[in-house]
């Protein structure tokens, strides 16, 4: 079970600058939770994904895995990011799924059939020769591999045509059942195919937290 | 996790209406720049006193509160304690003579000398990032390197150049947080030794490289896309009081510093 209790954060705290992000966040999601976060701009939403992805310390409150602290040390949560080409550290494609890991090559292709990738044909390929949504599948991958227990997911479809999206939200839906999935985005088309509640964040809290259909009905209706 | 201790928050603005701010960038530019290069070509302690003093003056003036001082990480002051280290290390006037030992304070003496320089150009820099808006830059830029025209200097591709770098460099710091967070994600494990720090370095390198050039073909094609560069805004340039007195200051250190 992953807890926030009163989560918030202020950037830059105790300088000029500071600006507050987050205030008051509290959620509970259980083991294999499928959550979509939706947003304006400025909402909150990105800085709430680095903290569920243990990148970012809250200023306030606590985010417990379990009761425990949530560790990327450990292995405990993973952040799939929007632009994929910034997280892919090597220049072919097993060799980056393989990046800081002591695992077998079945475990890497493991990992690249998991997100719909041949590793026949992909397992030699270089990260530049691949599409957008190819490169982001990989980039899946390199997570996947890990086996996290809370992924979270910045803008997987974002600037993705209509079969790599297609693809993508395939791969999303197909995720284990026991991944903690939460999925940050503007993009609500294929929402309920990927999560099962959704979250809508307003000026740096929560203000809409249920089943999918029914917390977007509400922004779609105002 | 990350803290808030380690941000940095160089180049940034901090809204203000002192006179400082409200001077003419161009005015700032040619004081840190006329200040700069004399205290650069003559570094003398009674020199680096007279940038000091300025120094000193214009964040008085600039009243922008010192919890904006850029806090650099720790491992940035312990570089610069072994920097002073090996200075010590290379001895040099004036010497202690003691039974045991000779120690050369010369090397140390030097550092220290160079380290205040350092500090005082970047204090110039940091009290104009405070209180300019980096898109103000470019103008003043244009009107700064106007006579450079008669000699057929390209002034408008220098300022489009100066103006890119500058509006790029927030996307860049953004991705290099991003480049971080991954290799903190994907490779959590502390190096601990050498090889192992040098690889993490490597992996950060090339991939803020790879970001940067990234960044740089799509900004090419972006100003492609509108046309080319074209020619750089030439915005009125209203001075001031402060911008009298701030030329007038500058004047005198740098008179000073020649002479001392």
């Amino acid at each position: 079970m992953l807890v926030l209790e009163g989560v918030g954060h202020v950037y830059s705290a105790g300088t000029p600058w500071a600006h507050r992000a987050l205030h008051d966040v509290n959620l509970r999601l259980a083991d294999g939770a499928r959550v979509i976060v939706v947003g304006p701009n400025g909402s909150g939403k990105s800085t709430l994904a680095w903290i569920l992805a243990g990148l970012l310390t809250p200023s306030e409150g606590t985010i417990t895995l379990d009761g425990g602290p949530l560790s990327i040390a450990e292995s405990h949560t993973a952040m799939a990011f929007q632009h994929a080409r910034l997280q892919l550290l090597r220049p072919a494609v097993a060799e980056d799924v393989h990046f800081g890991l002591d695992v077998d090559d079945a475990a890497v292709d493991r990992a690249l059939t998991d997100v719909g990738l041949d590793p026949a044909r992909f397992r030699d390929r270089r990260i530049d020769e691949l599409s957008g949504g190819e490169q982001r599948r990989v980039a899946l991958a390199g997570v996947l591999v890990r086996k996290p227990r809370v992924l979270v997911l910045d803008e997987p479809l974002a600037g993705l045509d209509a079969p790599s999206r297609e693809a993508l939200v395939q791969v999303i839906g197909r995720l284990p059942n026991t991944l903690t999935t939460i999925v940050v985005t503007h993009d609500t088309e294929d929402a309920e195919r990927i999560a099962e509640r959704a979250l809508l964040l307003g000026d740096g809290a929560v203000t809409a937290d249920g089943p999918v259909a029914e917390v977007l009905g509400s922004v779609v209706g105002g | 996790m990350s803290t808030a201790a380690t941000e940095l928050h160089f180049l940034r603005h901090v809204p203000g209406n002192s006179p400082v701010h409200r001077m003419w960038a161009g005015t700032k530019l040619l004081v840190v720049a006329g200040i700069g290069i004399a205290v650069v070509a003559q570094p003398s302690w009674l020199s680096q006193a007279v940038a000091g003093a300025v120094l000193l003056a214009a964040l008085l003036v600039c009243r922008v509160s010192l919890t904006a001082v850029p806090r650099p990480p720790l491992w940035f002051f312990y570089a610069i304690a072994f920097a002073g280290f090996l200075a010590l290390t290379a001895g040099g006037k004036p010497e202690i003579h003691t039974p045991g030992f000779n120690i050369g304070f010369g090397g140390l003496i030097d550092w220290l000398r160079f380290t205040t320089l350092t500090v005082i150009v970047l204090g110039f820099a940091i009290v104009l990032g405070w209180t300019t808006h980096l898109a103000d830059l470019g103008p003043a830029l244009t009107r700064l390197f106007a006579p450079f025209r008669l000699v057929r200097f390209p002034v408008d591709e220098l300022v489009a150049a100066v103006t890119l770098c500058v509006r790029c460099l927030p996307l860049l710091v953004d991705e290099l947080r991003t480049l971080y967070a991954v290799r903190r994600l994907r490779h959590p494990e502390v190096p601990t030794t050498l090889r192992g720090e040098i690889l993490n370095l490597h992996d950060l390198l090339v991939g803020a490289l790879v970001s940067a050039l990234r960044r740089a073909r799509e900004l090419a094609d972006a100003v492609d896309g509108r046309g080319g560069v074209g020619p750089a805004p030439r915005l009125p340039v209203h001075l001031g009081l402060p911008d009298y007195v701030a030329l007038g200051v500058t004047a005198g250190a740098i008179a000073l510093i020649i002479i001392l």
